[in-house]
């Protein structure tokens, strides 16, 4: 039972000259339900392009993206929310609002979602103490250290008690020992029965996957 | 609801969250806003007392005519007007214009009975004039006493010429700064001063009359029609007509005042887009980080509309509060010669003004509106693509 498929995935970029860039071509895939999947392959070949388009965090150039059964390709913006909802997204680049707290970054995707207010901290105490930044909570997310803002990104994604995870090459700015403790985190949830899929070619993260795709010049291998 | 609030309270944090660009887009709107709070305020002010100075003044104004212009009219019309049914007080006045010092500084003469006068004296300094020999006694406006540099005691050197003869003048008085402003370039006087200034004796520039009350419109016929004073024509002017006139005036300045003001109102929108643009990236990217994190178009909006709110309710509470004290404690400085005629950039007395609620409102509704025209366009592009775009 797939919880992600593609068919025929696209994204094509113009790179600022008249030539097109095949970010992703003619991409088929599926991912099922409570596995932990890797996509990887060397840089450039698609990997966050696919994550991304998994995550409904850009709409294909062509082919589909089917999400617990329905197209996203189909999908109004309203709904492409909603199915964001139920992921957890983990940028390469962490993507946090530096000026806001560790607590604000993690709880500011739970307010629309109305989750109360002593709900939403509790929830992002408990995902900060998972990863071992329960004494940052209140430190703006500028003045934490590149490792720090992944932990608090990865807290920010299980906050929402997402039904998939979607990594972006998660230990790629952390030292071995984080590495290893961030991939034990994975390895966790992955045990409480959610999808995990992480993109990325460290060596110690493909051992844990139940499946491994390998991407070259966006086409799979 | 609860979860509107809280999504309108990220709004608030917001303007936290971009100190510099806040603080550009409220000083934007205090200087837009500013000048326009004071302008208003003054000008509702002058009309304000306008209406009060008329309110206490007489029922009916009576002048002369020739070929359809004003002339002076005969004294001899007092005692015929004041034996007209229904009047009840005659006063002549002569109101004309001088020209003092070697910079011919402009001022308004007005001369009154001398048992007229006392009404005046809550708001003079000094003595009040008197006729009989010796010098012209005159009490003078704030804003003459200072460019002339006179105070109680100067004496003038004969600033017109009279077949009476030129006669020195004395200045017994001064206007107190808190009197109302008309006063600023007035010279008050007796009646008999006045007629020997302007070498017109036996003449008035006005009638002052007042009438038993519901009876002004059969006066006012009476005079127009039945006056013989020869080839003088009477006209009258009523105070609830001088009352629709008084606006006129201002309304004329105010045009002019609030056509700079539109300028100012273009020019602080096109600075709020200058502003808009401080951090745009990385405002870009934080809508986003917050659509990709689960949060919807409208959402993000609300989010923004409240910041907007809030930065310009801010910069109009603040530009409210410097009008105020720009006001009361700066008397208008600058903005009040605009409104005054014939008086400097510093005004000698103390200006009247009045923040009524529909500027102050309209202040509040300007801001909204300078605060979203300039951010809700940036702020739609950003929302309305995919979270991905919106990051790069």
């Amino acid at each position: 039972m797939f919880l992600f498929e593609t068919r025929d995935l696209c994204k094509y970029y113009r790179d600022g000259s008249r030539s097109e860039v095949r970010a992703l071509d003619e991409v088929t895939l599926g991912i099922e339900r409570g596995s932990l999947t890797v996509v990887s392959g060397p840089s450039g070949s698609g990997k966050t392009t696919l994550l991304v388009l998994l995550g409904a965090l850009e709409r294909p150039t062509r082919g589909h993206v089917i999400f617990d059964g329905r197209d996203l390709a189909d999908c109004s913006d309203v709904a492409l929310t909603r199915a964001r909802r139920r992921m957890g997204f983990v940028f390469q680049d962490f993507a946090l609002i530096p000026n806001l707290t560790a607590e604000e970054n993690i709880t500011y995707p739970l307010i629309p979602r109305g989750v109360p207010r002593s709900e939403q901290r509790r929830r992002a105490r408990a995902a900060l103490t998972r990863l071992g930044m329960e004494d940052k909570l209140t430190v703006r997310a500028r003045r934490l250290s590149g490792g720090e803002q992944q932990r608090v990104a990865i807290a920010r994604a299980l906050a929402g008690e997402p039904e998939v995870i979607l990594a972006d090459e998660p230990t790629s700015n952390l030292d071995a020992e984080a590495s290893r403790t961030l991939l034990a985190t994975f390895r966790d949830l992955h045990a409480e029965g959610r999808t995990v899929v992480l993109s990325t070619h460290d060596p110690a993260a493909i051992g844990l996957a139940t499946r491994v795709y390998e991407l070259r010049g966006g086409r799979l291998k | 609801m609860r979860r509107l609030l809280e999504i309108a309270n990220t709004g608030l944090a917001a303007v936290f969250l971009h100190p510099l660009r806040s603080l550009v887009s409220i000083v934007a709107l205090v200087a837009v806003l500013l000048p326009y709070l004071v302008g208003l305020g003054l000008s509702k002010g002058v009309e304000a007392e306008a209406e009060a100075s008329s309110r206490f003044g007489a029922d009916l104004y009576v002048t002369g005519s020739r070929f359809g212009r004003p002339v002076p009219i005969p004294l001899s019309a007092v005692p015929m007007v004041r034996a007209i049914d229904g009047v009840t007080e005659v006063v002549p006045r002569i109101v004309g214009e001088v020209r003092l010092g070697k910079e011919h500084i402009h001022a308004v003469l007005v001369g009154m009975p001398a048992d007229r006068l006392p009404a005046w004296s809550a708001s003079i300094e000094g003595e009040l004039p008197r006729g009989g020999v010796g010098p012209n006694r005159l009490v003078i406006g704030t804003a003459l006493a200072r460019k002339l540099n006179l105070k109680i005691g100067s004496r003038l050197l004969p600033f017109y010429h009279s077949r009476q003869g030129d006669r020195l003048s004395l200045v017994v008085g001064v206007f107190r700064p808190d009197a109302p402003l008309w006063q600023a370039n007035l010279i008050l006087t007796t009646f008999e001063t006045a007629a020997q200034v302007f070498d017109q004796s036996d003449l008035a520039t006005d009638l002052l009359v007042w009438c038993v009350p519901g009876s002004q419109t059969e006066v006012s016929s009476r005079i127009e029609r039945g006056l013989a004073l020869g080839e003088v024509q009477t006209r009258v002017t009523a105070r609830e007509d001088l009352l629709m006139l008084l606006p006129r005036g201002l309304l004329h300045r105010e045009g002019i005042f609030n056509l700079h003001f539109v300028l100012a109102f273009v020019v602080g929108i096109l600075v709020l887009l200058v502003t808009s643009g401080l951090g745009l990236a990385e405002r870009r990217r934080e809508i986003g980080i917050l659509k990709a994190m689960g949060w919807q178009t409208d959402e993000v909006l609300l989010r923004g509309a409240v910041e907007g709110l809030c930065l310009s309710w801010t910069g109009a509470c603040i530009a409210l509060l410097l009008a105020w004290v720009w006001l009361r404690v700066f008397n208008g400085w600058g903005v009040a010669g605009f409104f005054l005629a014939q008086s400097g950039a510093a005004i000698d007395f103390n200006v009247p003004f009045q923040l009524t609620p529909v500027p102050v409102l309209l202040a509040f509704v300007l801001s909204l509106v300078i605060v979203l025209s300039g951010t809700l366009g940036s702020l739609w592009r950003a929302a309305a693509v995919a979270p991905r775009e919106a990051m790069r």
